[in-house]
């Protein structure tokens, strides 16, 4: 638990340097103690090799531009040094969340990568069997394309970790045997939920199945117990499984989502009434809870309801409860405000809900005709969910006379000509992290550029102000109050339409396992299928 | 893999006979051989150059790189991304890009997998290899042998209901849509009436505490195959060409046999790898019972036409006329010369199956050759997926060239410059 | 290989090049001719009659054909399309998968569309690209076999090793390949397929004909009578060769189906609605392993690809027959 960054001084530099203790009671699998030798190595020698080059999950959250070293000072504490201070998302959910590593295994391997003359091929190159873990499971058996099996790691230190939280939000970390506790908030009132980590298995299997038919067959034969499958159960999968005795379905929110965008570079679809007109029109309930029957659920913010903590539910909802009639003619309204028109303008029947004549010709504020564009949405075969949203969008637009062209456009193909920002509108999808940083890089001015991530090209001063004050804030309730300032704004300027997402449906054998809760942002399989919480039965 | 692709089933219209040679010509045909499999040696290494060229540039042809993995993870930076881009070699131009690689192959570096990076694709494909062979060439063996029986007996009863119904039902399931079928099956035998496993090809409790890889007990399974097929050739070539053809003496050869199949049990018992073998075993009878359902139409209906064009050959005929038991004409006579299309297309069905395996190994999540290619190419792994089309592709080569050298040195009555002798 | 039967060579208006000489005959070559074709084509009619699987492939063929020109009927006329359009359509009236009822009597998929709309909209689909593939692959092949043979040296080296090469290709990883990374719609797979089966296989076993045809007598006649060799190619070989390149389009058309549906059902085409896609549709939405119990959406698709390859398979039977005498009923 890192203490408060102090300003110091070292060598004439300005350091800002914050004090890490380490849990005494963990070990690695091979019983040998996790000390601070452990940890300052795993920082140190990825600065050494350069996390740029070395890529993948090791180095991902060390930034070298603000980290400068860490030091051991006993043998469980350790001092970080940076060169400025970091926000939230730098410090708490990036450098402290970074990989450990037994110094005693890989340092050597790392010294040897040093000497060689491309470190890092050096290093990927060498093959990580029988590598100390910290972990609950050690590898027992891998048969290549078979199966995997563990076994219990014998030195798991968090073993016996009894969380509880309270239904305050107080939250106790408590292990009996070695002796830890730690506590946040006032640890009082009713228990909402208590687990004790374990594991309780004595042996983990993972089988490796190619087509999801028989993973949910060999789950009701009762081959497996659980489902790993990163799509979830699909419905006809889930109305088999929901009848069959002994299992049980669980579905849990998503960290993500699936948007629409236009290309804001090119005219019209800068004008921001234009894109609320469109958003508008796009009746998201119809389409995930009729035509979808209830597979998908709507979604208006960039911040996922199911990420509780950060997303706003106050964000303007466009269209939102309006019949097909009211659309259009809002979608009508919002355009004319921004100077557009019509050769023939749309007419609805308000009280009858209907459409009494599509609009066509549509007359771009500037008086030129507006011409078709290219809408790209997924194949059918890839995916039909942002299919079938894709063509009901386009059909929407060409109501009222916005003149868009559907095109079923190959993935690669969609991520290749939004990077070059060669494209009109299309529709794709993100799964996102727990601090929701991604708005800084999805919407600031400096990743429009081609190859940056935002596609999109928004550009807004302020933003950029707020979303940059919002990364370097260190304060958990401010940096929140700046999300939901941003989310409002976006919500607002639309660079992305946001539509919908999937809930995750798993299922798994109720009469083998038990687990302690199942109500998991993204899902069981998020945690491998907690692995070392579940308990057998019998 | 194709139902009525031109090379598998359909008639033998490149396979007419011809003029048989004359004796003089004996010899000119000893010489020309030679020149023919030198020229054909020759055709082949450059028929391979030009392949590869043709996968490489393919590849080159499609969109989307590795750099595009990484796009959906803003916090691995575009100094990260071109750096990946270097380290994998992509940096360079195409040109070069090329070079290395016609370059790498013939040093047996296939180049290293993006998805599995680092490990080399190399690696990758000779772990795949056992599995797809085993499963593979059990199953066209078998296959080719129900359509060879079939073909044979449909052939002779011409027109009869055997014939049409022979026909249609082979037709059916020639045509089947694969996939379906295999979904049907897994789900009827493994699931419903639980009798075989559902998926995989081994099972997991019982390897857990295996003292060998699945990988070994592939090449275990290969090697004694090879085996047990060499000495039951030489056991049945003894007794047929050596000794006079006896009631006595073909119990004897099956008898051997018997003992030779025996004899590699014991051994796979005495060293503890049977009930392995056992385990894999059983995780094949399902596909490749679904393999066969679809393919032995296609061996039986060539077998059917090659047959009835035998039958009208005089030798036949005189057979008949000898007044030699109708069953013996069939298969001493008929059926060994109208064979010969027959394994030709065997021969080409055993390579093609190297890749062509995809949906099976898909439904019945059998990890070969053929689901590396598809994950391959779904995940934009070029090397790999270059790899696997390369090394599929000269699989297929070589089983052209033996196709081809079996045939000239098979049957008399084709020529060497790849005309038909028709031409004289 | 002997009395091959010729195929009609109608619109090729061989007038141009008139007989050298006068054999006497009053009436214009190009009549005689065509009499001459129709009269073979009745003859190889009557071999065909003989084959029943041919006939009842046959038979299937025209079947399919009339259901799929039911579907503009059908949609322009008794059908709202905003419920059976196929790929778009919507049925708000009832829960889906729906099972066989009065509206829809097929049934409807997991999004709500009607499955007779889809088998019907595909048909034609299907004929199509199996019609189109075949067609290329089966006039570029017998071209380019007819022009190999009459050329020999080094017009054929070239053109067989191009077909080894192709050859090589696995065919069916290979359009995996292609499909995964450019999602092919129907028009560019048809094209694809077509080239790949002509410059493959279907070239060498054409040529092997067409060389029986070049050493024949009248082929000599006509190159003394000073026909050029195109005009040889044209009104000599490549009629002759016909008959075996229509058995081959046969077999083609078999193969483009059957591909498109294995492509479609991987999810790796770009095509918005097929027999191969219902079955996709269905098994990515998970009613694909109780096969019982939403039957509706797996059989008529895939008794449909079924039975349509079948019937193709079974004309190109009844053709080879036609082609091949020893094959003919003794």
């Amino acid at each position: 638990m890192p203490t408060p960054f102090k300003e110091e001084k070292i060598d004439g530099k300005t350091f800002y340097t914050s004090t890490v203790r380490i849990r005494r009671d963990l070990k690695w699998s091979d019983g040998k103690p996790i000390t601070a030798d452990d940890v300052a190595f795993s920082y140190m020698a990825p600065l050494a090799l350069d996390p740029n080059k070395l890529g993948g999950n090791w180095p991902g959250n060390i930034d070298p531009d603000i980290l400068n070293r860490v030091e051991k000072i006993d043998d469980y504490s350790v001092k970080f040094l940076l060169t400025e201070l970091p926000g939230l998302a730098q410090w708490q959910y990036g450098m402290l969340q970074a990989f450990i590593l037994p110094k005693a295994y890989w340092g050597p391997i790392v010294d040897k990568a040093l000497k060689a003359a491309d470190p890092v091929k050096e290093l990927l190159a060498h093959d990580p069997a029988g590598e100390p873990v910290a972990g609950p499971w050690v590898v027992e058996r891998w048969e290549k394309g078979a199966f995997v099996t563990h076994l219990p790691n014998k030195h798991y230190g968090l073993k016996g970790d009894t969380s509880t939280f309270y239904a305050n939000g107080a939250f106790v970390l408590e292990n009996k045997k070695t002796g830890i506790k730690w506590t946040t908030g006032d640890a009082k009132g009713d228990i909402k939920l208590q687990v004790v980590e374990g594991p309780y298995v004595d042996q983990l299997r993972f089988r490796i199945l190619q087509n999801q038919n028989a993973a949910v067959l060999s789950l009701m034969k009762g081959e497996v117990d659980f489902v790993l499958n990163s799509l979830g159960l699909q419905r006809g999968f889930q109305e088999q499984l929901k009848k069959t005795p002994n299992i049980a379905t669980v579905e849990n929110s998503v960290n993500g989502f699936r948007y629409m965008g236009f290309n804001l570079a090119r005219y019209p679809f800068g004008i921001k009434e234009f894109r609320q007109a469109v958003a508008t029109l796009i009746d998201r309930e119809y389409i995930t809870q009729r035509v979808l029957q209830g597979v998908a659920f709507a979604q208006y913010s960039v911040v996922p309801p199911g990420n509780a903590y950060w997303f706003n539910s106050d964000v303007k909802m466009w269209g939102k409860d309006m019949t097909r009639s009211q659309r259009i003619a809002e979608a009508v309204k919002l355009l004319k405000s921004a100077g557009f028109s019509w050769e023939i303008e749309p007419q609805v029947d308000l009280e009858k809900d209907k459409v009494l004549k599509r609009g066509k010709g549509l007359i771009m504020p500037d008086g030129k005709k507006m011409p078709s564009f290219e809408f790209m949405v997924m194949t059918a075969g890839y995916d039909p969910l942002r299919y079938t949203f894709g063509l009901n969008i386009g059909t929407w637009m060409q109501e009222i006379g916005i003149p868009c062209e559907v095109v079923p456009t190959d993935f690669n193909v969609v991520l290749t000509r939004t990077d070059e920002r060669d494209y009109d509108a299309f529709l794709l999808g993100w799964s996102l992290g727990l601090y929701p940083d991604h708005m800084h890089w999805f919407f600031h001015s400096s990743q429009a550029p081609a190859g940056g991530f935002n596609a999109t090209q928004y550009v807004n001063p302020e933003f950029d102000k707020l979303s940059e004050s919002f990364l370097a804030e260190p304060d958990l309730i401010k940096a929140r109050e700046k999300a939901f300032r941003m989310q409002e704004m976006l919500a607002e300027d639309l660079p992305y339409i946001v539509l919908f997402d999937t809930p995750l449906i798993e299922a798994y054998r109720s009469d083998r396992l038990e687990y302690p809760f199942t109500k998991v942002l993204s899902g069981i399989q998020y945690f491998g299928g907690m692995t070392s919480t579940v308990n057998l039965k019998n | 893999m194709i139902p009525g692709h031109a090379r598998a089933g359909g008639p033998s219209g490149a396979l007419r006979p011809a003029p048989r040679f004359g004796r003089e010509q004996l010899k000119a045909r000893v010489i020309t051989m030679r020149r023919y499999m030198l020229g054909r040696v020759g055709q082949l290494v450059l028929t391979l150059l030009i392949y590869m060229t043709m996968v490489y540039f393919l590849m080159q042809a499609m969109p989307g790189d590795i750099s595009q993995v990484y796009l959906a993870n803003p916090r691995i930076p575009q100094a990260a991304r071109l750096e990946l881009k270097k380290q994998l070699g992509l940096d360079r131009p195409p040109f070069f890009q090329y070079l290395s690689y016609i370059k790498n192959f013939f040093t047996g570096n296939l180049g290293v997998s993006f998805s599995h990076y680092p490990r080399p694709v190399w690696d990758i494909l000779v772990e795949r290899l056992p599995r797809t062979i085993v499963l593979f060439v059990t199953a066209n063996c078998l296959s080719f042998y129900v359509g060879f029986v079939l073909g044979r007996i449909i052939a002779w009863q011409r027109g009869a209901t055997v014939d049409r119904m022979a026909t249609v039902v082979g037709i059916t399931f020639w045509t089947a849509f694969y996939p379906l079928l295999s979904l049907i099956l897994i789900w009827l035998f493994a699931f419903t009436l639980n009798r075989l496993p559902l998926n995989q090809f081994i099972e997991p409790a019982l390897w857990i505490k295996a003292p060998f890889t699945s990988n070994t007990v592939f090449g275990y399974m290969v090697l004694g195959a090879s085996v047990i097929a060499l000495a039951v050739f030489l056991i049945f070539w003894v007794f047929r060409r050596g000794l006079r053809r006896t009631r006595r003496s073909a119990a004897m050869a099956w008898a051997m046999t018997a003992g030779v199949i025996g004899l590699a049990i014991w051994i796979a018992h005495a060293t503890g790898t049977l009930i392995y073998i056992w385990d894999i075993i059983r995780h094949m009878i399902l596909p490749v019972c679904t393999l066969t359902l679809i393919n032995f139409a296609g061996t039986m209906l060539l077998m059917r036409d090659s047959m009835l064009e035998t039958v009208q050959e005089d030798y036949v005929m005189a057979a008949r006329a000898k007044g030699l038991p109708d069953n013996v004409v069939r298969d001493r006579y008929a059926a060994r010369n109208a064979l010969l299309p027959t394994v030709t297309s065997l021969v080409l069905s055993l390579a093609s199956s190297m890749s062509g395996g995809l949906v099976t190994e898909t439904m019945f999540s059998w990890p070969g050759i053929g689901q590396v290619l598809f994950r391959a190419a779904i995940g934009n792994d070029y090397p790999l997926a270059t790899g696997a089309l390369v090394f599929t592709g000269v699989f297929l080569l070589v089983a052209h060239f033996v196709a081809d050298v079996l045939y000239a040195f098979l049957d008399p009555r084709i020529s060497y410059t790849g005309q038909p002798a028709a031409e004289g | 290989m002997t009395e091959l039967a010729t195929s009609p060579d109608m619109g090729r208006g061989p007038e141009k090049q008139l007989p050298r000489f006068d054999p006497g005959i009053t009436e214009p070559i190009w009549k005689i001719r065509w009499k001459m074709n129709m009269r073979s084509l009745a003859q190889n009619w009557e071999i065909f009659k003989e084959s029943r699987v041919g006939m009842s492939g046959l038979i299937i063929i025209i079947a399919f054909g009339a259901f799929g020109l039911l579907w503009p009927i059908m949609i322009n006329f008794v059908w709202d399309p905003l419920i059976y359009h196929p790929v778009v359509g919507f049925d708000p009236m009832l829960m889906h998968p729906s099972p066989p009822v009065a509206g829809h009597l097929l049934g409807t998929d997991p999004i709500g569309r009607d499955i007779l709309a889809q088998l019907m909209f595909s048909t034609g689909r299907e004929f199509l690209l199996g019609m189109l593939s075949a067609v290329i692959s089966v006039v570029v092949g017998t071209f380019i076999g007819a022009m190999a043979a009459y050329y020999g040296g080094f017009t054929d080296t070239i053109f067989m090793r191009v077909a080894d090469i192709v050859m090589l290709f696995p065919f069916v990883p290979l359009l995996v390949v292609i499909g995964s990374m450019i999602r092919l719609s129907i028009f560019p797979f048809a094209i694809i397929l077509g080239f790949l089966e002509a410059f493959g296989g279907i070239t060498v076993i054409l040529k092997a004909q067409a060389l029986q045809v070049k050493v024949r007598p009248y082929i000599d006649a006509a190159r003394v009578a000073g026909g050029s060799d195109l005009h040889i190619i044209r009104a000599h070989i490549i009629p002759n060769v016909l008959p075996l390149s229509f058995l081959y389009m046969m077999f083609n058309v078999t193969a483009a189906i059957v591909s498109e549906a294995t492509l479609s059902f991987f999810g790796i085409l770009n095509i918005d609605m097929s027999w191969g896609m219902m079955i996709h549709t269905a098994e990515t939405a998970g009613y694909l392993f109780d096969f019982g119990k939403f039957w509706w959406l797996w059989a008529p698709s895939g008794f449909f690809i079924t039975l349509f390859c079948a019937a193709f398979y079974m004309v190109g039977r009844g053709l080879d027959e036609v082609v091949n005498p020893r094959l003919r009923k003794r």
